[in-house]
């Protein structure tokens, strides 16, 4: 009897030692595996918390047609610039690419500046935005007309050029007596300024405003340029009120009347060149806009006088777009927005006074302004990064 | 008298045995099945730490017809999205369409965003998504419909 109770309790003892071994390395593992996922989880939570990103811009270039995002890195967590995404006006761009303080590198630490490019970005003008206003620069211009913008804004000021950064910022003036004697339309494409002077002949400068040449003086073809357009293949020109000519963009060269007088074309006053040409005329006594191709074929009118005061510029979307717009500051009091086929879309006049000159759409709505300034207003496209953790920042292009 | 004694010793003694025998494999069966417990428990608390999903959509400009909702993996678990529950303005979405973006297999990898493409047409107004991973870990996204 003894024996068998002992023999029992050996074989619980073993059998206790044993399962009591299991059920020990059991808890530890979990424990181990539960402990080591918290860690991670607290990790994750910490570098979320210290996540910070703010945007320094936004820049479209047309001639590329190319969106350059700019976010720094502001909180105190390295950050994979890879892993970043970009939504514009609420959907995912997935062909970007990255640049981490100008270099192709993967790792975004703390203060560096990320650059995200997309290109062909789905950028639109949105109505109902009722708050536009970027920035201006105030009581800086005396008496500011045409403007054009490139990788910066040149707008002209009297006899002058002044010169602002995309975000307004004064950089630099253009004085040039001999050359600026009396401009009146102002472009820029690619590495140069187009000047429209003294209403005979198109000064060339360069982007720093350093006069190049006399880009095209054709009094026999063109004795009396008013307005000009370009792409990037051609100068346009409206001469004498009365018909558009075309010129080579690489060499100046005449190339031919695009737009004679007649049929749809009675005064033209302006024009503009993006995926068609625009035209503003006038007939019968009131402004209307007229749409070409770029062969100078196909002329309709889009837009009729009833829908415009007294038009003082106009300029489009860049061609590279797919949805493109028309930009005609009117009236001296606000920028009128259509579609590129002229179906009204809205009026623009958040911040602008009523000495409203010029519009120059790319990226933003860049407005010259007698009162204001140069102003820029909002487009209304949405931008939101994300990093890889989540965090993330929205602005308006 | 001495070998029936002895009988009954053994008797007595096989059946501790095997009484002792069959309690320690009841105990152990018990003891097995705790710690195969402990151990689904505790990969289940594993992955429910490491797993975290965030609808990065933008609020204001949420694509209408199709909904498209962004969701992106920001724990450190590959997950399979065959499995997310998608539930908008309260009720289950069945008909959605799943594509994968920046995952490097078929699964959807830390980092990776996940378009889920809703074909239905949201009235103007306020609505909520909600995205819910195989293993209960959720988002939630308010958004405006201009």
């Amino acid at each position: 009897m003894g024996f068998s109770v002992s023999a029992t309790m050996a074989i619980f003892f073993a059998a206790f030692l044993t399962l009591f071994s299991f059920l020990y390395a059991s808890v530890n593992d979990a424990f181990d595996a539960v402990e080591g996922s918290l860690e991670t989880k607290l990790d994750d939570m910490s570098d979320r918390a210290s996540t910070s990103i703010d945007f320094v811009n936004a820049r479209y270039y047309p001639d590329d047609n190319t969106l350059e995002v700019m976010v720094r890195n502001s909180g105190g967590t390295s950050l994979e610039a890879n892993a970043t995404e970009l939504l514009i006006d609420g959907l995912l761009s997935a062909s970007v690419t990255y640049e981490v303080n100008g270099l192709a590198t993967d790792l975004w630490l703390p203060t560096d500046l990320l650059i995200i490019r997309l290109v062909d970005p789905n950028i639109d003008f949105r109505s109902g935005v009722d708050a536009r206003a970027f920035a201006n620069t105030g009581v800086r211009l005396a008496s500011p007309t045409s403007l054009s913008v490139g990788d910066e804004v040149y707008v002209l000021d009297g006899t002058s050029i002044d010169v602002f950064t995309l975000e307004g910022a004064f950089d630099f003036t253009i004085t040039d007596a001999t050359h600026l004697a009396n401009p009146s339309d102002v472009k820029v494409y690619g590495d140069y300024l187009y000047v429209l002077d003294n209403g005979t002949h198109v000064d060339r400068f360069s982007t720093e405003g350093v006069w190049t040449d006399e880009f095209v003086a054709d009094p026999a073809n063109t004795p009396a340029p008013g307005s000009m357009a370009l792409d990037g293949s051609y100068m346009y020109l409206v001469d004498g009120q009365n018909h558009v000519d075309r010129y080579d963009l690489s060499t100046g060269a005449f190339v031919d009347i695009l737009v004679p007088n007649g049929g749809t074309m009675t005064s033209p006053t302006d024009i503009c060149a993006g995926a068609y040409l625009f035209v503003t005329d006038y007939a019968s006594g009131a402004y209307h806009i007229d749409r070409y191709a770029l062969d100078g074929t196909g002329g309709s009118e889009i837009i009729t006088g009833s829908a415009l005061s007294v038009p003082t510029d106009i300029s489009v979307s860049a061609p590279g777009l797919d949805d493109r717009h028309l930009y005609i500051a009117d009236g001296g009091r606000e920028i009128l927005v259509f579609g590129e086929d002229g179906t009204y879309q809205d009026s623009v006049d958040d911040g602008l006074s009523d000495a409203v000159r010029g519009v120059d759409a790319t990226g933003k709505i860049y407005v010259s302004d007698g009162a204001n300034g140069l102003v820029i207003e909002n487009l209304g496209t949405s931008i939101k990064v994300v990093t890889e953790n989540g965090v993330s920042k929205v602005m308006q292009l | 008298m001495g070998a029936s004694a002895a009988s009954t010793q053994l008797i007595f003694f096989i059946s501790a045995i095997l009484v002792s025998s069959v309690v320690v494999g009841v105990a152990t069966n018990s003891v097995f099945d705790l710690t195969s417990g402990i151990d689904d428990r505790s990969n289940t608390v594993k992955n429910q730490l490491t797993t975290d999903i965030e609808i990065i959509n933008d609020q204001g400009a949420v694509p209408n017809n199709p909904v498209l909702v962004y969701v992106k993996n920001i724990g450190s678990t590959t997950l399979n999205q065959e499995l997310i529950t998608v539930m908008l303005d309260g009720t289950v979405v069945a008909n959605r369409t799943l594509s994968l973006t920046g995952s490097g297999s078929a699964y959807w990898e830390s980092s990776s965003v996940l378009t889920v493409s809703i074909t239905q047409t949201l009235s103007a107004g306020d609505h909520t998504v909600t995205v819910t991973t195989e293993n209960a870990i959720s988002d939630r996204l308010d958004f405006r419909i201009a």
